[in-house]
């Protein structure tokens, strides 16, 4: 019973996997003979007809886009479960793996510490506010709340490299380029990472921390009018007492779920910070990618972005499993 | 008396909301002795379950704005008592049951260890003591093969167990006191006589002070030494249990004992009180059942609140014109 | 002949009852304080854009032409210009057109495509619906803006396929939510005793279903518009948006491109970051004002504090002493 859920849900994941997998394979190859056609490098300007043609013919037996689709397919699926994500377009084909793998420590910086950071002052601050009720810790969170859901992070992002970059000079309004081929894990490195990150998590963040807090608070306040709340007052216990083994227990799984949610959401949303303040990475990579029309690499994100929302799928339903008794007889959330 | 465990005057309730102030308990006097059943009884809405959480200080303030001229327990008086007080005797001395054991015990934490809870938290055992304890006292409420439903989560158990380990959660203290509200609504007819005889057990091996919130008025007449009729946010009759039910002297006593389904009673006996209870922020002038009241008095009853009256050492009616007296006391 | 005109008669009634549910929920959220405020600006906001021509003072797309680079905000210039001399409150106004179109023809598009599809996956059920949230959890593993991305640069970047792209990958999460309320409403007494009495399976889903998601629906076009304008403005924002006209996100992405924050050009960027807050504030009021009004539990604002705080401490005093006297009225003493 127990372990047919678990079962389940694994099967459920490797199928929408297999999906994803098609889906990858086929969007680059609609409309067009040949995913290689809109991929014109700029040094191919200058080349004659002939040359051009040459060079096209030379790419299509590289990629392999002179074989059937349906060859192709097995091949890409065949060589995605050794870890290969294919060639870039890119002078010198280099691996589409190799380039995330490069860019991902620099996003992840990024986007886990922002997670960390909103869900640790989102949950403390929900909680406290939702105890607060009606007082001004709450209304002033309800009234934050309004107002930053409604900006978008990006725009957060370029008032503040304004006021704070350009305006006062605390931090830097574009990420320092040599950091990234410089770093070797001396202590004066990563201060200079996390001086250059601080913008950028910052505005990444603000939104987040309240989004944390209003959900928080809201759970808090639907768990605290349950019953067994009640039943945990009338039984004397502390306001301590209640507030963790009682109604955290309880809250604490559709943050669970939120946390693991965002944790994908927020890798594709980098995007556009990434953006703002020149930081190098994953987000840029597609980007530039996207300007060159280079597929493997598209794909190749867009293929690891969706594993990863997967993955934190796959672990909240289980992670749902091991917290609520209900979930493993069975039964609804 | 000495022996009065809980002592109550005038307790008033109100909700202030956006559009007015809900009067739910509009003072109420109440008493329940050692050893005593007592039961409040009325419609939803009345007030009843709002009031026996202002008797545990349970309600939370804000929202709701309490007052009360006298509130004892055990002979202290606990008016002013602060939170940190309270939970010294709330759970231990005073504690409470709740109409649905589902949403009242915690889903993701075992039974067993929710009644650990008492022990461990309010009366300092150990962790094994504690155990041990809580599955006796599953053991002593009824539950079969304790040892093993000590580890099972609130869903895995029928109602009636279930409701079974939350009288034993709040019984696990010797209390002196123990409220019930609606401890059998949510249970089959069958399991609710085990429940209520369990109650009785419980109660007259300890010589405890049982309060019991129900609008059942068969509950009360097999269960209850003494019962207080209450209707939007008043008590309207109180008496022991038998001379209520024999001979009611308020009118709404009467028609709740009317509406009781009853083996051999015709459809022409079996009545029922027009209308519903009046809204809370909408309750008519003068006496609050004088819409529904079939022999109501056109003057006074529209103008003006009747007093509560003394009508023998132990029967009070809120009536200006109470039903007669049938006499057999 | 008579069959065509009953389909007719059929469809004019069906909306026009749609018609009155959306006046009337009009008339509650324009009772709603959060609501009011937003709807006003919607409403302002869509006025703006309609009559873009006649309010802006300068065409947006004329540039270089008075020589007027890089002015800050100035009686001739309302909001200043560019540093290539466009007049910013113009493309302002213009970039109303696009930025407010596409979210409130997408977030439309969304809550038909998510309601349709979510519907008939949780009243059919068994196979269709597998099959259905199958897709579904497809698309949501899928992280939307990379893949609008990708499409952008397969189809082009034009106005309408921005709006089908928004919409291809915007109705799956809306219909997951959709099916589970039609789940609910279908386990009902009233569905159940409707299909006992033969109600057909289009009966029952236009008599009970649709009526019982519907507020979810107009719920999640309010919180849709403001997400699709926040997605368009980011995906202009980085250069990628439609090429045609000129949009909020676009005039940024100018900004940030030619060095708006170097130049000390603040209201270039201010300008525009005020349109996308006021019109994202606006659904998203609108979106709060109708969760409040459907689901009162959820509450987010605090009106029984507030009336508490209304309260003095004397006047609860002398209820309670009403209270008591009311009690003593019969002149006979309580004790």
């Amino acid at each position: 019973m127990k372990i047919d859920y678990v079962i389940k849900r694994i099967l459920h994941t490797v199928l929408i996997f297999l999906a994803v997998i098609t889906l990858n394979f086929f969007i680059p190859r609609i409309g067009v003979d040949d995913p290689a056609e809109r991929y014109y490098p700029p040094q191919l300007g200058s080349m004659t007809d002939e040359e051009y043609d040459e060079i096209k013919a030379l790419t299509r037996e590289q990629y392999g886009f002179d074989k059937s689709n349906l060859a192709q397919y097995a091949e890409y699926v065949k060589r995605l479960f050794s870890g290969d994500l294919g060639n870039s377009f890119q002078p010198g084909r280099p691996k589409v793996m190799e380039m995330i793998l490069e860019r991902l420590p620099w996003t992840l910086v990024l986007s886990v510490s922002t997670m960390v950071i909103s869900a640790f002052f989102g949950i403390t601050y929900g909680t406290f506010a939702a105890n607060q009720r009606g007082r001004l810790a709450d209304t002033a969170l309800l009234a934050s709340s309004t107002v930053l859901t409604a900006l978008p992070s990006f725009i957060i992002a370029l008032i503040l490299s304004m006021v704070l970059g350009f305006g006062l000079g605390i931090f830097p309004c574009y990420a320092d380029s040599e950091m990234m081929t410089s770093f070797d894990w001396s202590l004066a490195e990563i201060g200079n990472v996390l001086y250059n990150a601080a913008l950028p998590i910052i505005s990444m963040r603000i939104g987040g921390i309240v989004g944390y807090a209003v959900s928080t608070r809201n759970s808090v306040i639907v768990v605290s009018s349950d019953d067994y709340i009640l039943t945990a007052r009338a039984k004397g216990l502390s306001n301590s007492r209640i507030l963790y083994s009682h109604t955290l227990t309880n809250y604490l799984l559709p943050i669970v779920t939120r946390f693991m949610m965002g944790l994908s959401g927020l890798i594709g949303g980098a995007v556009v910070i990434e953006k703002v303040f020149n930081w190098n990475g994953m987000g840029t990579l597609f980007i530039n990618a996207n300007l060159n029309s280079d597929y493997p690499l598209m794909m190749g994100v867009m293929l690891f972005l969706s594993s990863i929302a997967l993955l934190a799928n796959l672990t909240a339903d289980l992670l749902y499993f091991v917290l609520d008794p209900r979930v493993q007889d069975g039964g609804r959330r | 008396m000495s022996d009065k465990v809980l002592k109550i005057r005038s307790l008033k309730v109100i909700f202030p909301t956006e559009r007015g102030i809900i009067k739910a308990v509009e003072g109420i006097d109440f008493e329940v002795s050692k050893g005593e059943c007592v039961a409040l009884v009325g419609e939803s809405g009345c007030g009843k379950s709002v009031s026996s959480l202002a008797f545990m200080k349970l309600l939370t303030t804000p929202p709701a704005i309490i007052d009360t001229r006298v509130h004892e327990f055990d002979g202290k008086d606990i008016s002013n008592y602060t939170d940190k007080q309270m939970k010294e005797i709330v759970g231990t001395e005073m504690t409470m049951i709740f109409q649905d054991a589902l949403s009242a015990l915690n889903p993701v934490i075992k039974v067993g260890r929710q009644i650990d809870e008492i022990y461990i938290k309010k009366l300092g055992y150990s962790k094994a003591d504690a155990k041990a304890a809580s599955i006796e006292i599953l053991r002593l409420v009824g539950v079969p093969s304790p040892a093993k439903r000590y580890h099972d989560y609130p869903h895995q158990l029928s109602g009636g167990m279930r409701q079974r380990a939350l009288i034993g959660m709040s019984f696990a203290s010797n209390p002196k006191m123990m409220i019930a509200d609606e401890p059998t609504t949510a249970l089959d007819v069958t399991i609710e006589s085990q429940i209520l005889k369990l109650l009785k057990d419980l109660q007259r091996k300890n010589g405890m002070a049982l309060v019991l919130i129900t609008h059942d008025l068969s509950v009360v007449k097999r269960t209850a030494d003494r019962v207080y009729v209450m209707y939007s946010g008043k008590i309207v009759e109180e008496g022991p249990t038998d001379q209520v039910f024999n001979n009611p002297r308020h009118p709404y006593t009467k028609g709740l004992i009317n509406s009781m389904p009853k083996i051999g009673k015709t459809k022409e006996e079996f009545t029922q009180i027009p209308d519903n209870v009046p809204h809370p922020l909408n309750k008519p002038e003068g006496c609050y059942f004088k819409p529904r009241c079939s022999n109501h008095d056109p003057e006074i009853c529209k103008l003006h609140m009747p007093a509560f009256e003394n009508l023998s050492e132990y029967r009070s009616v809120r009536c200006w014109n109470p039903i007669e007296d049938a006499g057999g006391e | 002949m008579k069959y065509k005109n009953n389909i007719i008669f059929a469809i004019a009634k069906s909306l026009l009852n749609t018609l009155i549910t959306l006046g009337q929920m009009i008339i509650k959220i324009w009772n709603h304080k959060k609501g009011r405020i937003g709807l006003i600006l919607v409403v302002m906001i869509s006025l703006i854009a309609i009559f873009a021509p006649f309010l802006a003072p300068y065409d947006p797309y004329d540039v270089l032409q008075r020589g007027a680079r890089g002015v800050g905000p100035s009686t001739e210039y309302f909001l200043g210009t560019t540093s290539y001399g466009q007049d910013i409150f113009s493309m302002l106004i213009y970039g109303a057109r696009v930025s407010m179109s596409i979210c409130i023809i997408t977030a439309i598009l969304i809550s038909f495509t998510g309601a349709i599809i979510g519907i008939a996956a949780g009243y059919l059920g068994k196979l269709p619906d597998a099959i259905i949230m199958r897709v579904v959890d497809v698309m949501l593993v899928i992280p939307t803006l990379p893949i609008t991305i990708v499409l952008t640069n397969l189809f082009g970047k034009s106005y309408a396929m921005l709006i089908f792209i928004f919409t291809l990958f915007g109705w799956a999460g809306l219909s997951r939510v959709v099916r589970s309320q039609v789940l609910t409403i279908k386990n009902t007494n009233y569905v159940k005793s409707a299909e006992l009495f033969g109600g057909g399976k289009w009966y029952v889903m236009t008599k009970h279903i649709l009526p019982g998601v519907s507020n979810q629906l107009i719920m999640n076009t309010a919180m849709t518009a403001a997400g699709v304008m926040i997605a368009e403005a980011g995906l202009s924002f980085l250069g990628l948006g439609n090429t045609e006209f000129i949009s909020w996100g676009k005039m940024l992405a100018e900004a940030q491109s030619s060095g708006a924050f170097l130049l000390g050009y603040w209201w270039w960027i201010i300008a525009p970051g005020i349109g996308i807050f006021a019109s994202v504030s606006a659904f998203m009021l609108i979106g709060f004002s109708l969760e409040e009004i459907f689901n009162p539990r959820m509450k987010s604002s605090n009106s029984q504090y507030k009336v508490l705080k209304t309260l003095s401490g004397t006047y609860i005093k002398e209820l309670f002493e009403q209270m008591e006297a009311a009690d003593n009225v019969g002149g006979i003493e309580n004790e």
